[in-house]
């Protein structure tokens, strides 16, 4: 009962702070002015480009290196030099990158579906038994839970 | 016979050289129109390989540790930019419980025939995966089979609609009871308030019906004599709020609240031996269960993801053996209260033509209060892993 009552009491205050605290450009836009959307709950961006795949957007990607065909695109570092970056991007991706600018688009669901066996992270033992991030899941296990463990594609 | 069975004009000498030439004229059509198709295709490939260590396998006051190793491959082929195709294994070896060691392995093909620019999008999923532990669990072994569909609907660019249909059959093959199948349904409503914070509601149901061995009047179980068994259905519901928004340029806030609700008879009953850990019941709970996180990304492409939860989990009564010699069963309540924390710490390093290495460090702690004593533990989880995408 009382680790309970200091997990909800850290749990307000928490909520309080969050919505009191002011959030920064770099997350609320993508270059193209695209609304904030958070439909995988990391308190991140969705909208924001990620042209490496490795879940860091690419404003706060140092190691994202412009692609040669996108002109004057994103440096090192710096967000939202090319207004039109959007365009560029969409012309440039990969088949990968695309399906999975789509499947972010379509949200969580569809990502979690699959390879739900995983493992008490990364161990293979244990069952999906109703845990882990995606909580309180009254369906398939969706492999966010202690014995899932698999990070897929997105930030 | 040696001979005779080696001489190039005896016929079935001559059968086995057609069967050969025919497998490998197969192959090789295949590996033709993979290789045609592939043309146009992007094949992605990744590697991990890691170690860990768990303070607790069992999930129970023995405390059980072991150490483990464990490598996996996975390939995504996707023949257009709407389709992905994947395929993976996965080996885990203890190094005291080698019987414990598993292999897993998935299929998957997921379709989103619908644009990027539509406000509608459908996507279709099927997934098998298989995982196939040692002898000593082997009871264990699973095949599970998933198809859904996802319907979204973007109403507004702050207001998005999304629901899910699944069906799912989990087969435990070299076990009588415990196979279970079923559909879920998910609706989900996220909201973008006030410029950057996200809200989401999800609500879901799903009805599943396991095999279970017959209880007969006494409370005893009859299992072998007749081999009767049962399959047993029943409802489960859920609801989660989340929140989540930035804070700053480089953390990500998310809070959750849910409650899930078994709808069950009050007579109600599993079998204990099963309950924890491998149980194909180990999610028969209900209860109210909350969870915080924070994502932070420093510089250098170092990602650090910080969690906690807690949940209050009122499982299905448990029939148990009174002794081990015994065939008298008697029945058991259990609560639990489990509070995990974790730490994840990764970072994503870029080598040559888009390829990405990524070491990922996790620490995770658990600690679970329950009314049945048995269940009272704690665990501690530490891991090294070593992602590699080319």
């Amino acid at each position: 009962m009382k680790t309970r009552n200091i997990l909800l009491t850290a749990f307000a205050i928490l909520s309080l702070v969050a919505l009191t605290s002011p959030a920064i450009q770099a997350q609320t836009c993508d270059g193209n002015g695209t609304n904030f959307v958070d439909l995988n709950g990391d308190g991140f961006n969705d909208n924001a480009p990620d042209h490496d795949g490795d879940g860091i957007p690419n404003g706060l990607d140092e190691d994202y290196v412009k692609n040669a065909q996108d002109g004057a695109g994103y440096q090192k570092g710096k967000l939202g030099e090319n207004k039109s970056e959007g365009m560029v991007q969409n012309g440039t991706m990969t088949k990968s990158q695309k399906f999975n600018r789509l499947q972010s688009f379509n949200g969580t669901m569809t990502q979690k579906r699959t390879g739900a066996q995983g493992g008490m992270n990364g161990s293979g033992a244990g069952v999906c038994d109703g845990t882990g991030g995606g909580m309180n899941g009254s369906g398939v296990c969706d492999g966010t839970g202690p014995n899932g463990g698999q990070k897929r594609g997105g930030k | 016979m040696m001979v005779l069975n080696c001489h190039p004009n005896s016929s079935e000498t001559k059968k086995r050289g057609l069967t050969v030439k025919r497998s490998i004229r197969n192959v090789l059509l295949v590996v033709f129109v993979l290789m045609a198709s592939s043309l146009n295709a992007e094949v992605v490939t990744e590697a991990t390989i890691g170690s860990g260590y768990q303070g607790n396998l069992f999930n129970d006051s023995n405390s059980t540790s072991d150490s483990y190793a464990s490598i996996g491959m996975g390939l995504k082929y996707y023949p257009l930019a709407s389709t992905q195709f994947s395929a993976g294994a996965q080996y885990n070896a203890f190094t005291s419980y080698s019987d414990l060691s598993n292999l897993s392995g998935h299929l998957s093909a997921i379709f989103i025939p619908t644009p990027e620019a539509s406000p509608f999008s459908i996507a279709l999923v099927g997934d098998l995966g298989v995982r196939r532990f040692g002898k000593l669990y082997e009871l264990y072994d699973q095949v599970e089979a998933t198809v859904g569909a996802d319907l979204g609907y973007r109403v507004t660019p702050w207001a998005y609609l999304q629901s899910s249909v699944t069906y799912f059959e989990n087969n435990y093959s070299n076990s009588d009871f415990g196979s279970s199948r079923g559909f879920s349904l998910v609706m989900l409503v996220n909201l973008t308030v006030l410029k950057t914070n996200a809200l989401s509601l999800k609500a879901d149901y799903s009805h599943r019906s396991f095999d279970q061995p017959t209880l007969t009047q006494e409370g005893s179980v009859n299992t072998q004599a007749n081999g009767q068994d049962k399959s047993e259905a029943f409802d489960i519901t859920g609801i989660v709020l989340q929140y989540s928004r930035p804070l700053g340029e480089r953390t990500g806030l998310n809070l959750s609240i849910g409650h899930r609700q078994l709808h069950v008879n009050n007579d109600y009953t599993v079998l204990g031996y099963t309950i924890d850990y491998l149980s194909p019941w180990s999610d028969l709970w209900e209860g109210m269960s909350f969870s915080g996180g924070l994502k932070h990304i420093f510089h250098r492409q170092i990602t650090t993801e910080l969690s906690f939860a807690y949940y209050d989990k009122n499982y299905v009564d448990v029939m148990e053996l009174a002794d081990t010699d015994s065939e008298t069963y008697w029945r058991d309540t259990r609560d639990d209260k489990l509070t995990t924390m974790s730490l994840s710490i990764s970072k994503s390093i870029s080598i040559q033509n888009g390829k990405q290495l990524t070491p990922v460090i996790y620490v995770g702690y658990r600690k679970n209060q329950s009314t049945t004593s048995f269940f009272d533990y704690e665990d501690i989880l530490a891991s090294i892993s070593l992602k590699m995408g080319f």
